[in-house]
């Protein structure tokens, strides 16, 4: 992994962007930042035959799976991409806020907003419960836990009567109407924009983190977790954070996803789904969090578009997974490389 | 929960435990070795052994078999089965193979990150399970029943049925057969080597691409032969029918410390007992919780599994 | 790097995007100024497929004979949702399907899960749905008026069952489930309902389980001499063929609901499915039409699955308010709620809570081979 990738030398929009973005003024950048905003705001409008999903309401694929997938890919990015956690059970945080949201609201009346926060504090209890042994594991060891992880979650939620059982729990309460928006199930446009707020904050607390000193131990300790430890990063403690952190997002927007679908059962929380979430990631580009949300809305959204090949739709977005990954194996907006290497003819120092 | 199952069918869970890891040990065994050679999940190795149960349904619907025959007398259920073996085999092993080339290689070539080559692999896996489904019309497939399944033999309550034999013969047979082969030939020598350091065998003169695609080739069989065993002893087969079996057998590499064959067997025969025993005891459905369990404490006191890996390298 | 390889790689790319986008663009006009549709909700792709496809098979073949013989009636165009049986790809769905403005009801949807997840949105639609086998007790709740649906509940069928199980003399019954919402459910109504000196114990299994060794051994050990199944016939046949290849539990009774009466488990069991008594609020289609059957294999080349029939009946219902000339999803919920209908092997009516007026409960048990009707439980 920590040789030089010759593939990330082609064409590449990071660079492009980047170098674009470097000449730019205080005032175009700001100018930039809410014409995205505005256009993502926008989008549920923009339906189209082209743009949109034909057979399924595009302002709810806009919600789930894509808001969804792109605000938990950036939470699974955190712990993956940037730690180097490898976690296959991420669906268990999101479980675990969705659960929180319907239990509570049902049995105690919680309203919707305490939820959020207690889904997230409940995420992250479980994170860390489950982080403080197992991340003393490496790699696949880790794998393998997290995913038994995810799908104890779901066995549990199963097999216990305040959960529902396999039949889940039905009749969970909407957000309360916001600056006169009512949040009602036929109309998906209140939660995207809910989602979309959300994830705006994840993404700037996202990048506050990373710019400073946690994102560097992250990035230390994935490149090489020995030298990290050695160079006096206190690995346990910033994985273990990388591992709360990503949980924590994963169980905030589960109690968003139980607010709009108003009812769950262990079958919305299955393995798939963090294999799906997790695919989002390396598809978009591993610890790159534009990468990650390009690549987790158009995993999202393929499935969704491709509805029309019905009977053979899963089987060409498996071949289009293959096919992607062959042509850009970084993904597609890849992160960028901060180790320097020197180019074979030249023997400049040159930064990939 | 009742412990007293414990003593009172010890017999027949330790049976049913073992024969169960002796499927597992097949196919994890593909995990291990690829793993080892590659440090890459191959993901989709549960498709290939999906493809073997397919094929040896294949053989036996070709013979013409529709399921409500007699049971076969042995010579002739010796023949049909080796042929349907066989042919598992050889169809699994050449779409390891094939898999290799098409999801893995030219991402190896590039020297791209491991979880690139695992969406790779899940990607190839979604595409398998698709393809299969369509082309079995989603359907729940029966395998007749070549051999007479009623008790040879019995010790205390645990019935011994000649398929348990045929299953746990064959599988050790196949076990003591791979162990020869990476100890004694080249090529063994060759999956050991590059296992331990891939860029000094290169020096030394190992064909790594061969070395690959023999692993492949090799855990394919293996999925392979135990597919048709797995038919054997089940008697049915559907499209997805590898994805639980994939995780148990992962799971079971796991346990027995990655990468390392003699491990995988352990970690196999290991997983078949603890889901055996601890469904019989505490109930089905936290089998799955118990296995769990076991595991975080097993890789708590020992973080490279049972039996370690074979190579004792730090990675990420 | 060479030019070549960077034009493949932009040439892939732009081939994935133009098959992607460049989708069969429908018509979506404000009104509904096209045929009328009904829509099919059910599992098509993943691994609940075969149920789904033969409901839709069902579904399909109603629609192609009444448009065959609709006269001067309207055309219905039949369309179909895939929600993989996933209650998390459904909300896009139904949602698209209720702004569908041409769309007048739905058949399915299959699993109760999905169903659930459908349900609110067609409630605020008032867009009638018509389910052939989601089973669950909560859906009514759920689903207000536009919910209805072909088969019994299992607070129906479960009873039933208990009565089944226990009205051998002596009996000693062995419950296992297999964790799905129908088959838990079902088990947990057998144990209410069952004298508790009847049950010897239970387990519960997963759906794709195969290894079913364990139970076996608990059977045995219980000593039960009746067994029942809460689940579908996948498990179901792996489950009895292992309980009569061991010698100590190979003559217990085996009892299951309508997941198990298709004559798909008889293929997959064999011989041991032999006896194995079951219970249904219908009659499956080979039993009540055979010319209907027949028909139906000539067109899909595939015999029916589970359901087949209801979903062909509940589409018929649809078919028949709009023969009557209702042309509105009001309407039709109205025809719906009022009217009976009499489908093949089944009289389809409503009450208040959308579950049918009659709750038959039939027996069946397979003799020599073949699914034998016993008679109604009463």
């Amino acid at each position: 992994m920590s040789t030089p990738s010759s593939t990330n030398v082609r064409f590449n929009l990071r660079d492009k962007f980047g170098d674009w973005w470097e000449g730019t003024t205080r005032n175009q950048r700001v100018l930039f930042r809410a014409a995205v905003i505005v256009f993502f705001f926008i989008l549920p409008f923009l339906d189209n035959p082209i743009l949109g999903t034909n057979e399924s309401d595009f302002s709810s694929v806009l919600f789930y799976p894509m808001g969804m997938f792109v605000i938990m890919a950036i939470g699974l990015n955190i712990i993956v991409g940037k730690s180097g956690i490898l976690d296959l059970g991420y669906v268990a945080f999101f479980a675990i806020g969705a659960y929180t949201h319907a239990i509570l609201n049902l049995n105690f009346g919680f309203p919707f907003w305490i939820n959020v926060f207690l889904g997230m504090g409940f995420a992250m209890l479980a994170g860390l419960m489950l982080g403080l042994p197992a991340l003393r594991l490496r790699g696949d060891y880790l794998a393998i836990i997290t995913l038994g992880f995810g799908e104890i979650i779901r066995i549990l939620a199963i097999n216990f009567n305040f959960t529902g059982g396999a039949a889940g729990l039905a009749g969970i309460a909407a957000p309360p109407t916001l600056f006169g928006i009512e949040f009602v199930v036929d109309d998906p446009k209140p939660f995207y924009w809910l989602l979309l707020t959300l994830m705006l904050l994840v993404i700037w607390a996202y990048l506050r983190l990373v710019a400073r000193r946690p994102g560097r131990a992250w990035e230390a300790i994935r490149e090489d977790e020995d030298v990290a430890e050695f160079m006096g990063v206190a690995t346990m403690k910033y994985k273990l954070w990388g591992f709360v952190l990503g949980g924590a997002v994963g169980g905030a927007v589960g109690a968003v996803y139980a607010g709009q679908v108003t009812s769950i059962t262990p079958e919305n929380f299955t393995l798939q789904i963090s294999i799906m979430i997790l695919a989002c990631v390396v598809f978009g580009g591993m610890g790159n969090i534009w990468g990650v949300a390009l690549g987790a809305a158009l995993l999202g959204y393929f499935p969704e578009k491709l509805r029309f090949l019905s009977d053979t739709r899963i089987l060409f977005f498996g071949l289009l997974m293959v096919v992607m990954m062959n042509i850009r194996p970084d993904g597609i907006i890849p992160r960028k490389k901060r180790e320097k290497v020197y180019d074979k003819n030249t023997g400049q120092e040159v930064t990939r | 929960m009742d412990f007293s199952i414990l003593w009172t069918d010890f017999a027949s869970l330790l049976l049913d435990g073992i024969v169960v890891g002796a499927i597992y040990a097949l196919v994890s065994l593909g995990y291990t070795l690829v793993y080892g050679v590659l440090r890459l999940i191959n993901f989709a190795h549960s498709e290939i052994f999906m493809l073997g149960t397919f094929a040896t349904l294949g053989v036996t619907m070709l013979l013409g078999f529709t399921g409500f025959e007699e049971p076969l007398g042995i010579l002739a259920f010796l023949g049909v089965f080796l042929l349907a073996a066989t042919v598992a085999g050889v169809a699994s092993g050449s779409a390891a193979m094939l898999l290799e080339v098409v999801a893995y290689r030219r991402l190896r070539r590039n020297n791209a990150n491991r979880l690139s080559s695992l969406i790779s692999a899940i990607g190839a896996s979604l595409f398998l399970v698709e393809f299969f489904r369509i082309i079995t019309d989603s359907k729940d497939w029966d395998f007749p029943r070549l051999l007479d399944k009623n008790s040879l033999f019995q010790v205390g309550t645990a019935y011994v049925t000649a398929d348990k034999i045929v299953v746990l013969v064959g599988a050790f047979a196949l076990m003591i057969i791979l162990d020869r082969i990476i100890q004694t030939t080249k090529l063994g020598r060759g999956i050991r080597a590059v296992s331990q350091d891939e860029r000094t065998s290169i020096l030394m003169g190992v064909d790594v691409d061969r070395v690959i695609a023999f692993t492949f080739l090799i855990g394919g069989v293996l999925a392979g032969v135990g597919s048709a065993f797995y038919m054997l002893f089940y008697e049915a087969t559907k499209f997805n029918v590898g994805f639980l079996l994939g995780i148990s057998a992962f799971t079971a590499a796991v346990l027995g410390g990655i990468g390392n064959i003699r491990g995988a067997l352990a970690g196999s025969f290991v997983l078949g007992l603890i889901q055996q025993f601890s469904s019989a005891v505490l109930g089905y459905n936290w089998r799955d919780v118990v296995t769990f369990i076991i595991l975080v404490l097993v890789l708590l006191f020992k973080p490279t599994g049972l039996f370690g890996e074979a190579l004792q390298r730090a990675r990420v | 790097m060479s030019l070549v390889k960077r034009t493949i790689g932009v040439a892939a790319s732009v081939a994935v995007a133009f098959a992607t986008f460049v989708a069969p663009a429908q018509a979506a006009p404000a009104g509904c100024d096209g045929d009328m549709k009904l829509i099919f909700q059910g599992g098509l792709t993943g691994s609940a497929a075969q149920t789904g496809i033969g409901e839709y098979n069902g579904f399909k073949l109603a629609v192609l004979q009444y448009n065959e013989k609709r006269g001067s009636g309207p055309k219905v165009e039949p369309g179909f949702i895939d929600t993989q049986a996933d209650p998390s790809q459904t909300p896009p769905l139904a949602l698209a399907t209720v702004n569908d403005a041409c769309v007048i009801g739905v058949v399915g949807g299959m699993y109760s899960g999905e169903t659930r997840a459908a349900l609110p949105i067609y409630l605020k639609g008032g867009l009638p749905l018509i389910s052939p086998s989601a089973t669950n007790e909560t859906l009514p709740a759920v689903g207000g008026d536009v919910f209805h649906r072909v088969v019994a509940n299992d607070g129906v069928q479960g009873p039933a069952l208990a009565k089944l199980a226990g009205n051998q003399p002596n009996a000693k019954v062995f419950i296992v489930d297999d964790q799905s919402t129908y088959g838990k459910d079902l088990a947990t109504i057998v144990k209410k309902t069952l004298a508790k000196n009847k049950q010897v114990g239970s387990d519960s299994v997963a759906t794709g389980t195969t290894n079913f060794s364990s139970v076996v051994a608990k059977v045995r050990k219980a000593g039960a001499n009746t067994v029942f199944f809460g689940g579908y016939y996948p498990e179901a046949s792996k489950f009895v063929k292992q309980l009569r290849d061991n010698a100590a539990t190979k003559n217990v009774k085996f009892i299951a609901g309508d997941g198990v009466l298709d004559n798909e488990y008889i293929k997959l069991a064999k011989k041991n499915a032999e006896g194995t008594s079951m219970t249904a609020p219908y009659i499956p289609m080979e039993r009540a039409d055979k010319k209907l059957t027949a028909i139906y294999k000539k067109e899909y080349g595939v015999a029916p699955a589970v359901y087949t029939l209801e979903a062909y009946n509940a589409a018929g219902f649809f078919l028949a308010a709009v023969k009557a000339g209702n042309d509105t999803r009001a309407e039709i919920l109205n025809y719906i709620n009022t009217n009976s209908y009499k489908g093949v092997g089944q009289t389809l009516k409503f009450d208040a809570q959308g579950e049918p007026a009659t709750k038959v409960m039939n027996e069946f048990i397979v003799k020599s081979g073949k699914i034998e009707y016993v008679g109604a439980i009463k």
